[in-house]
């Protein structure tokens, strides 16, 4: 019980930590929505600023901060300040999109990445190994933009297999999830690659070896539990590094979501909608690291946590 | 291990000589003979505005390496420090470190890019930092990660036993067993390094402009991809062929 | 037994690929026929006209909302719209709109003086904050309601763009009853009007969709009455990826796009499927204003001389791929009252360039290739935002600038605030900025002494004169003769570089037969459009 309730508690204080840091790190920005909009439309000085007053862009920063973080108390994460919509509401409708995809993106790429590392990992030689290298190579370092275009070129207009814009329906999904899964599963195969193939050499694998255990179980009862453990680390980064690759996919694709969402609100310097992301990333975070944590305790109860 | 050495040798030599290996000015615009297919003159053909893409990948490997180089100093030396302290020093140590890399992941990527380039001014250096920043927190995770995973082995355990100090565990097990992960990450910071680099300057929060740079390339080449294919291809070839080298290297660095 | 894990991770995968190839139903066709896809290239921070201003929200607004004038679309004169008749007062100060009766709003509230009223006390609330609409209104005081159908609106001094502004979806009527239902954050979901098409829903991020009024009969002129094949149900989609708008055309997954890349457009041209609308978008050209508070720029030889030393044509070869036509002045040729006279006052001439440069004193004293002055370094720093292709046609100027001598450096921002920092700041000798519109008193922000969007500095009593006085008078010749004075002292002073005039590169599959764009350039009339069947 205690245990849960420091949990708990830490995962408020990385919460707060996020959302100050994203805080104070748009305040050093110049400008913001407002002034941006009016400006160029000409709109005089003074107006402009009444504007800004009345949106409390003119207070002192440290008001501006602790009014903000009374409202998240509260419940209350404040309103657009171009489109005037709560910023509960516009990141509730855009999160399941980006779920989904995510998702979806993270499965493709935790089955191949695996797949990848543990083939490269057993130094069959030959054909099959060249492929995976250079999977592995192309995955990392081909950007998603690139691969996306080709993707779309090559399977909605030359083949016209795919649609490749809107998400309405599960045949939106595959070209998306595929090239944003391809992209993410490089890593996640050169962690298990390493991982793999350092437990094969390690001197616990060569005593169960020598204690005449059979080659199956020296392999799935320790190298695999002992190697894929930072795998895991790494599937829950990638996890959330998703919404960094959520921005272009969904561009690419025309799919609603959280990623063009925090494109928009960044570059429009919308700080309210930017600060409600900020604190949907780190709850995600502090749960994927939490859920970490435990997968890994359970692959090697020696942990601790 | 001779094919990366090779290549990236060869990447290197072509990159460093630059001025010697091409008469002609990466900068050098020349509308009238834009998207010029490979021939003679131009043996990548030109870009939009008619530059020579031969040129542009040699001079543009000098800006791409030493920005992702820098990247991954400024990821890898403090994200691997947090790491292993976090994952060899005391429990609120753990928790403490744990909490800012999270919080550092949740602040996203692109306002942190904004931020910096704000402050400090364009530049490769700023735009490392811009790329580094956002990648110490994985790093860090992925170190604590595998810290984590070599504790418990019996003989460091033993270790502990024994009485040795923290130090010399760290120093003679910890670090050595680890290391295959760390160089594995490590070339993947490298690769997202120039990915990302690049993904910043298309959104206006790049280098200089005009300045060639691989992944900038590589964007250009996309938007003109049916009708100058060769300005993305040879870029991106180097970027894979470099990825993979650096990548195959660290992963027999890590094993040594 | 790893290989046979390995070997099981490969085997789901393979799954997953064979579900992916199943061919199952392409996408589920609507039911509706003569049903499109519009393909918007960036999306509004907000879509309730009365309160946003991007130019983006006006192209499905523009078929919801009728407005009481209308700009006809081939002679852009001001014809009935929601108001039969109109006339002003001889002060200018007052505007009285006889409006049309037996109009409907989509949800059945009958359109009077009183649904105007109700849409004249929103937009001018301050709780509305409208970022757009309030200020097209310019000098409003208030209205009158003489009776049912007539409304007088009331202006503290004249005004005469006033009507050009109430032509504009910004403008456009809404339903009272809807306004008064839904707060300011959420009418922008239940938006009601009188237009040809009924608003059918909004999903941020991901569509609108709007589907035929059948009750329209009130049109303007232009309008014609639907047809069999006439386009009935319209979803607007966002393509904020520039490559990928061709791709969808090409795949049928849209039918209308706008802003292609200007090379895709040129790739597009062999294709038989799809037709090319390119559409001249009024307003200023594409421009950098230039600095004349900053050495070098304070001298107007200098000025003049880089005008001189721009070679647009190629500018426009090599980056517009021919799709835009040279920009001369202030304003681009389909403005109102553009002034042909300024066509050529800066032909590209390296002579003329470095003539007055040499005029100025400049010269290369220490054979560096670049001029200088009294032993100072000459340097013109450029401010370049990231839209537009304004990075690549920077990137051509600065290599243009170094034949006569001109060191440029170029400032990339990433975003619209980040250039007004840089303004503020006031170490720039040129900046891309300018703004569209049909009326050319859009130039009085931009050039009247100390205005908010004056980044040229310059402030001269006669221009600002000028100015003033063309937005008061209301006579048609008057005006004309004013603007032509106004762009003649603009181009004496160099104190724009124009590139080109802007071109929406539209584009449209070959079965959607026509559709029109109003004056301004931006805004679609797809009353009129059809869906030829598939031959």
């Amino acid at each position: 019980m205690i245990a849960l309730i420091q949990r708990i508690g830490f995962m408020l204080g990385i919460i707060w930590l996020a959302v100050t840091l994203a805080f104070f790190a748009l305040r050093v920005l110049p400008g913001d929505a407002i002034q941006s909009q009016l400006v160029q439309g000409g709109v005089d000085a003074t107006v402009i600023e009444e504007r800004r007053a009345e949106q409390g862009l003119t207070d002192p920063v440290g008001i501006q901060y602790l009014r903000f973080l009374t409202g998240i108390l509260r419940g209350d994460f404040g309103y657009s300040l171009l489109s005037r919509e709560a910023v509960s509401e516009m990141i509730a409708r855009s999160l399941l999109p980006t779920a989904t995809l995510a998702l979806g993106a993270l499965i493709l790429a935790t089955v191949l990445g695996i797949a990848l590392g543990v083939i490269g990992a057993l130094r069959m030689g030959g054909g099959l190994s060249i492929v995976t290298r250079l999977l592995i190579s192309l995955s990392v370092s081909t950007p998603i933009y690139y691969t996306g275009t080709l993707a779309i070129y090559i399977f909605s207009v030359l083949l016209g297999w795919f649609p490749s814009a809107g998400a309405s329906s599960f045949n939106h999904f595959i070209l998306p999830v595929s090239v944003l899964g391809f992209h993410t599963a490089g890593s996640i195969a050169r962690v298990t690659q390493a991982n793999v193939s350092e437990v094969l050499d390690a001197e616990f694998i060569r005593v169960a070896r020598a204690k005449g255990l059979r080659e199956r179980d020296v392999i799935l009862r320790h190298a695999l539990r002992a190697g894929l453990l930072p795998v895991v680390q790494v599937i829950a980064l990638q996890a959330g590094f998703l919404l960094s690759g959520a921005v272009i996919t969904e561009s690419l694709f025309v799919r609603p979501g959280l990623g063009r969402l925090l494109l928009d609100a960044t570059l429009q310097q919308d700080y309210p909608l930017v600060q409600g992301i900020v604190v949907l990333a780190a709850i995600t975070y502090a749960v994927l690291n939490m859920l970490a944590d435990i997968v890994r305790l359970l692959l090697d109860p020696r942990i601790r946590i | 291990m001779r094919v990366p050495l090779l290549i990236l040798g060869v990447i290197l030599f072509f990159v460093i000589l630059a001025p010697v290996l091409t008469p002609l000015d990466p900068m050098k615009t020349n509308p009238t003979l834009q998207f010029q297919p490979p021939s003679g003159d131009n043996i990548l053909g030109t870009d939009s505005l008619g530059r020579d893409v031969w040129t542009r990948v040699l001079y543009g490997g000098q800006s791409t390496l030493l920005m992702a180089i820098f990247a991954l100093l400024i990821a890898i030396i403090p994200g691997v420090t947090l790491g292993l302290l976090a994952g060899t020093g005391q429990r609120w140590l753990d928790r403490m470190i744990g909490a800012l890399t999270s919080a550092l992941l949740a602040v996203p990527s692109l306002v942190v890019a904004l931020v910096v380039l704000t402050l400090l001014g364009r530049g490769i250096l700023s735009l490392s930092i811009a790329v580094g920043l956002s990648q110490i927190a994985p790093c860090a995770a992925v170190t604590r990660a595998a810290v984590q995973g070599v504790r418990s082995l019996t003989y460091i355990e033993a270790g502990y036993g024994l009485g040795a100090t923290r130090r010399r565990i760290l120093l003679r097990h910890i670090l050595p067993n680890i290391q295959p992960t760390l160089m594995a990450y490590a070339g993947v910071v490298f690769g997202y390094s120039v990915l990302n680099g690049a993904a910043l300057s298309f959104l206006g929060l790049g280098g200089e402009l005009g300045t060639p740079d691989w992944g900038i390339m590589l964007a250009e080449g996309r938007a003109a991809f049916r009708i100058a294919p060769w300005i993305g291809i040879a870029p991106g070839l180097a970027i894979t062929a470099t990825i993979w080298s650096v990548n195959t290297l660290a992963d027999h660095i890590g094993k040594r | 037994m790893l290989r046979r894990a390995a070997v099981w991770s490969w085997w789901t995968f393979a799954l997953y690929l064979l579900t992916a190839c199943l061919p199952i139903a392409q996408s589920q066709e609507s039911a509706t026929t003569n049903r499109i896809v519009y393909g918007l290239t960036l999306e509004p921070s907000g879509f309730d006209p009365h309160i946003n201003r991007s130019s983006e929200l006006g192209i499905p607004l523009r078929q919801v909302y009728d407005t009481l004038v209308y700009r006809d679309p081939t002679t852009d004169a001001i014809v009935a719209g929601l108001a039969t008749e109109w006339s002003i007062s001889e002060d200018g100060l007052t505007y009285t709109f006889k409006l049309r009766e037996g109009v409907t709003f989509h949800d059945g509230t009958p359109f009077n003086a009183e649904a105007v009223a109700a849409n004249l006390d929103r937009i001018t609330s301050a709780e509305t904050a409208s970022q757009r609409s309030v200020f097209m209104l310019g000098p409003y005081s208030g209205y009158t309601i003489v009776d049912a159908y007539t409304i007088q609106i009331i202006l503290s001094e004249p005004y005469s763009p006033l009507l050009d502004s109430f032509a504009q979806v910004y403008l456009g009527i809404a339903s009272p009853a809807a306004l008064s239902e839904y707060s300011d954050n959420r009418y922008q979901f239940h938006q009601v009007g009188t237009g040809p098409f009924i608003f059918v829903e909004y999903v941020p991020k991901d569509r609108i969709v709007l589907r035929r009024n059948p009750n329209y009969t009130w049109g303007p002129a232009f309008y014609q009455p639907p047809t069999d094949q006439s386009v009935n149900e319209i979803e607007f989609r966002f393509f904020t990826d520039p490559p990928t708008r061709s791709l969808a055309l090409e795949s049928d997954e849209a039918q209308v796009m706008g802003e292609l890349l200007p090379t895709d457009a040129r790739t597009l041209t062999g294709n038989s499927g799809v037709q090319l609308l390119p559409v001249s978008i009024p307003g200023q050209p594409m421009q950098f204003l230039i600095n004349t508070k900053l050495f070098p720029t304070d001298n107007r030889a200098v000025r003049q001389a880089l005008l001189f030393g721009t070679n647009r044509n190629e500018i426009i070869d090599a980056v517009y791929q021919r799709f835009s036509p040279v920009a001369w002045g202030p304003l681009s040729a389909s403005t109102l009252y553009y002034n042909p006279e300024v066509n050529s006052l800066y032909n590209y001439d390296l002579n003329q360039a470095n003539a007055l440069l040499q005029s100025a004193g400049y010269s290369d004293s220490n054979g560096d290739g670049f001029l200088d002055i009294g032993g100072a370094e000459v340097e013109v720093k450029v401010i370049v935002p990231p839209w537009g292709l304004i990075p690549q046609v920077a990137e051509l100027i600065q290599d243009q600038w170094r034949t006569i001598g001109i060191r440029t450096t170029l400032d990339p921002v990433p975003t619209f605030t980040a250039l007004l920092a840089e303004v503020e700041k006031g170490e720039y000798n040129l900046v891309a900025f300018d703004t569209a519109g049909i009326d050319p008193s859009l130039l009085n922000t931009f050039f009247m002494t100390g205005a908010s969007n004056n980044f040229t500095g310059f402030g001269d009593a006669n221009l600002d004169n000028l100015l003033l006085e063309a937005e008061h008078q209301t006579d048609d010749n008057a005006r004309r003769a004013l603007y032509a004075e106004v762009q003649r002292v603009i181009m004496n002073e160099a104190l724009v570089l124009p590139i080109r005039d802007y071109v929406n590169l539209n584009a449209s599959n070959a079965r959607l037969q026509g559709l029109t764009f109003d004056p301004y350039g931006w805004f679609p009339l797809l009353n009129n459009a059809v869906l030829l069947s598939e031959s």
